[in-house]
């Protein structure tokens, strides 16, 4: 205490030392109040940007993996209507933005969790159809929300007004069974001409309007599809394929009153 | 009394409280000095960087290309799947050139169609560049259909 007195009786006869404690004050003061706040702020804008830079490395990271196999289909040899059967091959969910027909979109809403699969909502393309004259070629794709495309693997599409559709790439069978809404359990068993089973399957269907497999087979041959319903009493729809280098894919489209 | 009386007492009273004010004047002087300026560097470095975070959260791909052989217009559809709205031109190189320098907006999540006028022949290959306002760059080609 008497430190004090003596100190501040000592401050009180310099008039230069309570300026200098005054002027020492607002510095710290200006030094609190705006120099550190200001570096502070700095360090938080910065973390800021470091932060965008590692979501965005994130995001181009997920998209550069996503991978899904897209597979357009018609609902039946001569339907308006397309749908697209999606595998999702990548551990991400993926969300599918449009529906790309030739050069017109479909906008869709479509989630397929990690490495599951979904079929879109059929998309009607009757105003495309009118415009065909002889054989028209309608190419498929769908746009993702993460920005990639992916071209369906049935492409292209062909379509005549005499024979509906047809149309492939590549050896396949292409399997679509078009349903009234229930619940379904199916057996696709598909052989080779020497017997050897080159495709089994078995899908519960539950409440869809329809559901495609595509079955790529080795070559040239004749091919023996057999679909089993076994939900309720057994059905069994069966029929042989030939697949040639003129016509590599085929589709089969099982009646839809038969199950 | 006696201090207001004697004038030798007084002197040293006023200097001390005249000097205080002084430096009290010049230092709030300083600190608001100080502190605008801060402000002020503040919000410059805040839009330098949010200008930054913009340009690298940028997303978009030229989603499709198609040529109306009826009207003469090559159309690109971009798609901007980024975070932030874009502002695009496009330009088309190659076998033909046109360009579309508008500053075309598109909103995040969103397609738009940009249209290119644009005189071609079949089997023309074509370079399109899609530039937004931050200088982000999306390439794409297209060769033009026979029909």
């Amino acid at each position: 205490m008497l430190f004090m007195q003596l100190m501040l009786s000592r401050l009180l006869k310099s008039r230069s030392a309570m300026s200098t404690v005054l002027g020492m004050l607002i510095f710290i003061g200006i030094l609190f109040t705006c120099v550190m706040p200001f570096f502070l702020y700095l360090n938080e804008v910065n973390s800021l940007y470091d932060q965008t830079v590692v979501e965005m490395k994130q995001f181009d990271q997920d998209r550069a993996l996503e991978n899904i196999e897209v597979y357009a289909y018609p609902l039946n040899q001569s339907s308006s209507q397309i749908r697209l059967y999606i595998k999702n091959q990548c551990p991400l969910t993926v969300r599918i933005e449009r529906i790309w027909i030739n050069d017109q979109y479909f906008p869709c809403d479509l989630q397929i969790s990690g490495m599951g699969e979904n079929t879109t909502d059929s998309v009607d393309i009757q105003d495309m159809l009118s415009q065909v004259e002889g054989v028209g070629s309608f190419q498929a794709k769908v746009t993702t929300a993460r920005g990639n495309t992916f071209s369906s693997l049935t492409n292209p599409l062909q379509y005549s007004n005499d024979s509906g559709w047809s149309g492939g790439p590549s050896f396949a069978i292409n399997i679509v069974i078009e349903l009234y809404s229930g619940v379904y359990y199916f057996i696709i068993n598909v052989d080779n001409s020497e017997g050897t089973t080159i495709y089994n399957e078995e899908i519960w269907v539950v409440l869809e309007s329809s559901i495609m497999r595509n079955v790529d087979v080795s070559g040239p041959d004749t091919y023996h599809v057999e679909i089993t319903q076994t939900q309720g009493p057994d059905k069994t729809w069966s029929t042989d394929v030939e697949i040639t280098l003129e016509e590599p894919t085929k589709w089969v489209y099982p009646p839809k009153d038969y199950w | 009394m006696r201090l207001l009386g004697n004038r030798k007492a007084l002197t040293p009273v006023v200097a001390t409280i005249v000097l205080c004010g002084v430096v009290l004047i010049v230092g709030i002087s300083v600190w608001s000095f100080t502190y605008s300026v801060t402000r002020s560097l503040e919000e410059e470095y805040y839009e330098g960087v949010k200008r930054q975070v913009d340009a690298i959260s940028e997303r978009f791909i030229v989603e499709h290309i198609s040529y109306d052989n009826e009207t003469g217009v090559l159309n690109v559809w971009v798609f901007n799947y980024g975070r932030v709205d874009i502002q695009v031109d496009v330009y088309v190189r190659g076998d033909a050139e046109g360009q579309n320098a508008t500053a075309t907006s598109i909103s995040h999540g969103e397609v738009v169609r940009i249209s290119v006028p644009l005189t071609v022949n079949v089997g023309d290959e074509l370079s399109i560049t899609v530039i937004s306002r931050r200088q982000n760059v999306v390439y794409a080609t297209y060769v033009i259909p026979s029909s």
